[in-house]
């Protein structure tokens, strides 16, 4: 099979969820790609009437899943862990067909030995389950590096597929809206897959249908609106529970980086061969902390100041705080930006139902004012952010990669898709004020049409 | 003081920091003497303090170019690498490497020696797979390798082998370590560092059959027994094997090291002698390495100063003797000298003898002409 044949396809929302997804980390970010291995089988006929069949094989990415705390999945040497792997997966494991690294300030992207380990193990793992072949399975670098003047970001990405002992590059293709993710460039014939799984119908066709839109009546404006109000109204309904599961999920972060904190801070102290007596009292009060549920700062600035134990002194603040807090304080932030930029996106397309020509202008205003009036206000989010951070500029690193106690993975699992897809939208939606219908329609589309994994 | 050497190692995260300080302190990993070099840092998260570094180790008369990754986000978890040569663990296997790298496996970031044990087994690892490559290169590499390991006093950490594929023509090269007993060597001035001799044997064309050894000293043993290019070491002629050649090159060695023995005894045993003979008029001498000795002598109310320089292969090669008068100054106004060229001298003369027949000459025929010469070139 000639290499032309084998391609990457990614949905825009899907690409673009990879990518959010790894700028709000904080540093490195690993992941899974999942999607479907489509094969195609091309027949053409020659000159001659000869038939030649020739099989195409698009490896589908449909959505992507961040592992916020991949230290829980593999050791250092690169070894991954089964059960804990199958326990994060769950049961999306068939839809695995590949993995992704992001890395900041490098320049090459190239795997490096622990991410061949992993390759190699992640695809024998996910091949016995799928059925998709080992060679197929890809890993996704990705990295992103800043300028000398941090004016200009850049973002590279390569996919590779590890084929006799090498990793070769694979293309990458971006669908365009719709189901034509199959369809070969230059051919109006939307070729069927030779074998696709079959699976629910994903959130936007189950959208469309529930609409039961009567196309011969109905002028392609009005379905349009439909659609789009359907798909907002959607949206909102997911927000929500994307907010509650994202608060929970960082919450169980923090708590989860916050004593691993510990328990290195105790290495060190135990490493440092304290004398008898004061030894005796900071294991004890580590212990304590350890076991305590509910995790008091308060506690820890009682260890920090202690006087009689300078050398903790030290050590404590250099492990226990070895980061700033701003992601966290940024996740919670994007959770009250979203419930914000949702409330007026709506009102702005109840606007628009109303009053067409007017929306431009009328949404103009909304822009400028955006907390007035909203419909639903999301008030205990944004009161609860403001306290929450003001207990978190102290301590640990909030989220993006974490540091894990497997106790702390179901919690985490939960709902980790939705939150992305929904805040990417709003979040694109409300920086472009003049959208015209085919917009709204693509983005409402775009948004549900990720949302497929739920 | 290190930090000093290394300005870099003060913007590394502070847990890498220890680990990365005992890698740049180590004074050798692998055969090649030489330390790890810190090329250049970087951060895997926006943070002000770097967590990732690019090693420059050395090997086989290369540099190797190690990316080492750690990740402030997760302090536990090891470093990750990317080698500068690509067919490194291309397709690595996590039980092999297990078995290789068993300290990255029980990685432990409270451990000081945690980032060098895992180089350490991570060169060893490279060499066997330099090793393997060099077995892929037909029987005469392979060949010499194994005889060299199996046959002579070589062991096989003290050679490293590099396939150097990519080069037109592409080269394998062997360093070998040296290794004698250098202590018998004179004492000298300066020694910092060890005593190293390496041998580089250079392989390449048709068949591997063209070769050029190259024998590397470390300075101080340079000094001892001169650069290596006025040692002319024996030649390798195509159809000599490494395992003749190497303890060829070792008896060589040896050789040079006895002489610089006896020459170093001998400027020590005519030093003594006008020690003796002249313990009256010494004005300095080379307590150390008997290179060099002042004496001040009278003849007929004038005074001149007799300097000695005994040349490294002394007694092979005469001393250099320059006389220089203690009134006269020259109009670039230093004290008139001279260097005097006409003594008698013979290598197989008695220490004792050589001293005095130098001396009477001085006295009885050098001095009259040197004084005439003196009043003659003086300035005023």
């Amino acid at each position: 099979m000639a290499d032309g044949d084998l391609l990457v396809t990614i949905s825009g929302a899907a690409l673009s969820l990879l990518f959010y997804e790894n700028v709000r980390s904080v540093g490195e970010q690993m992941g899974f790609l999942l999607g479907e291995a489509l094969e195609f089988i091309v027949k053409t006929y020659t000159d001659s009437d000869n038939q030649v069949e020739t099989i195409k094989i698009h490896i589908n990415v449909e959505t992507i899943m961040t592992c916020p705390l991949s230290d829980i999945l593999y050791d250092s040497s690169g070894r991954i862990n089964k059960e804990k792997l199958k326990d994060f997966v769950r049961d999306k494991s068939r839809q695995v067909i590949g993995w992704f690294r992001f890395r900041r300030n490098t320049s090459n992207l190239t795997p490096t030995m622990r991410d061949k380990v992993l390759h190699k193990q992640f695809a024998s793992h996910f091949s016995s389950g799928n059925g998709c072949r080992e060679d197929f399975f890809l890993t996704c670098l990705l990295n992103a590096s800043i300028s000398e003047t941090r004016g200009t970001h850049k973002f590279r990405h390569v996919f590779l597929r590890h084929k006799r002992g090498m990793f070769e590059p694979i293309p990458l293709r971006i669908n365009n809206l719709g189901d034509d993710a199959s369809r070969h460039d230059g051919s109006d014939y939307k070729p069927t897959p030779v074998r696709k799984s079959a699976r629910l119908p994903d959130g936007f066709t189950e959208l469309i249908e529930s609409l039961k839109l009567d196309m011969m009546r109905k002028s392609g404006l009005d379905s349009a609106m439909m659609i789009q109000k359907a798909a907002e109204q959607h949206l909102m309904s997911l927000i929500p529970k994307v907010c509650e599961s994202d608060l929970e999920v960082a919450e169980l972060e923090r708590q989860v980086r916050e004593l691993k904190d510990k328990i290195m801070g105790q290495r060190l102290i135990r490493k440092m061969k304290m004398n008898g007596e004061s030894y005796e009292r900071t294991s004890k009060a580590n212990r304590e902390n350890c076991f305590s549920e509910k995790i008091d700062s308060s506690t820890k600035d009682e260890m920090k100041i202690s006087d009689d134990m300078r050398l903790q002194k030290e050590q404590i603040p250099s492990c226990a705080q070895p980061v700033t807090s701003n992601s966290w304080t940024q996740s919670r932030n994007t959770a009250a930006c979203i419930a914000k930029s949702v409330t007026n996106q709506e009102k702005i397309r109840r606007g628009r139902g109303n009053l067409q020509e007017d929306s431009n202008q009328q949404q103009d205003v909304t822009q400028n004012s955006p907390c007035t009036n909203s419909r639903r206000s999301v008030p205990e989010i944004v009161t609860e952010s403001i306290c929450q951070e003001n207990n978190e500029a102290s301590m640990g690193r909030g989220r993006g990669r974490g540091r894990g106690n497997p106790d702390f993975m179901p919690g985490m699992k939960k709902g980790r898709r939705n939150p992305n897809t929904s805040q990417v939208h709003s979040r694109e939606r409300s920086i472009t004020p003049e959208q015209d219908f085919s917009d709204a329609e693509c983005s409402a589309a775009v948004s549900l049409s990720s949302t497929v994994l739920r | 003081m290190l930090n000093q050497q290394h300005p870099l190692l003060n913007t590394i995260d502070s847990y890498i920091e220890p680990l990365l300080k005992r890698v740049l302190q180590t004074k050798r990993l692998g055969v090649s003497y030489g330390p790890i070099k810190l090329d250049s840092v970087s951060s895997s998260c926006n943070k002000n303090k770097n967590d990732c570094f690019k090693l420059s180790i050395p090997y086989a008369g290369e540099h190797l170019m190690w990316n080492v990754l750690f990740d402030s986000q997760c302090p536990e978890m090891g470093p990750d690498f990317i080698f500068n040569d690509q067919n490194f663990l291309m397709n690595p296997d996590i039980d092999i490497l297990s078995t290789w790298v068993p300290s990255l496996v029980k990685w432990n970031p409270n451990e000081t020696d945690a980032l060098l044990n895992v180089l350490m087994e991570l060169l060893l690892y490279y060499k066997e797979h330099q090793i393997q490559l060099l077995g892929k290169q037909g029987d005469r590499l392979q060949l010499e390798y194994s005889t060299l390991v199996g046959e002579t006093e070589i062991c096989k950490e003290d050679i490293e082998v590099m396939m150097l594929l990519g080069l037109k023509p592409a080269e394998a090269r062997f360093l070998i370590r040296i290794s004698m007993d250098y202590t018998r060597l004179p004492p000298r001035m300066n020694k910092s560092q060890n005593d190293e001799a390496m041998l580089l044997v250079t392989f390449y064309g048709p068949d591997w059959n063209r070769i050029s050894p190259q024998l590397y000293l470390s300075k101080t043993l340079e000094d001892a027994i001169g650069r290596p290019e006025s040692l002319h070491i024996p030649p390798l002629p195509p159809n000599k094997y490494l395992m003749d050649y190497v303890p060829e090159v070792i008896k060589f060695m040896e050789e040079k090291i006895n002489s610089a023995v006896q020459c170093f005894e001998s400027r020590k045993e005519f030093i003594v002698f006008l020690l003796v003979l002249q313990r009256g008029s010494i004005v300095e001498y080379d307590a150390i390495e008997f290179n060099w000795i002042i004496i001040l002598l009278e003849h007929r109310d004038f005074h001149f100063l007799i300097h000695f320089n005994l040349p490294s292969i002394f007694p092979k090669e005469k001393p250099q003797i320059t006389l220089q008068s203690v009134y006269h100054v020259t109009s670039q106004g230093i004290l008139y000298r001279e260097v005097l060229d006409d003594a008698p001298y013979s290598p197989r003369w008695p220490m004792k003898l050589m001293v005095d027949k130098l001396l009477t000459y001085i006295i009885e025929n050098a001095v009259q002409k040197f004084q005439a010469n003196s009043i003659k070139n003086n300035r005023f």
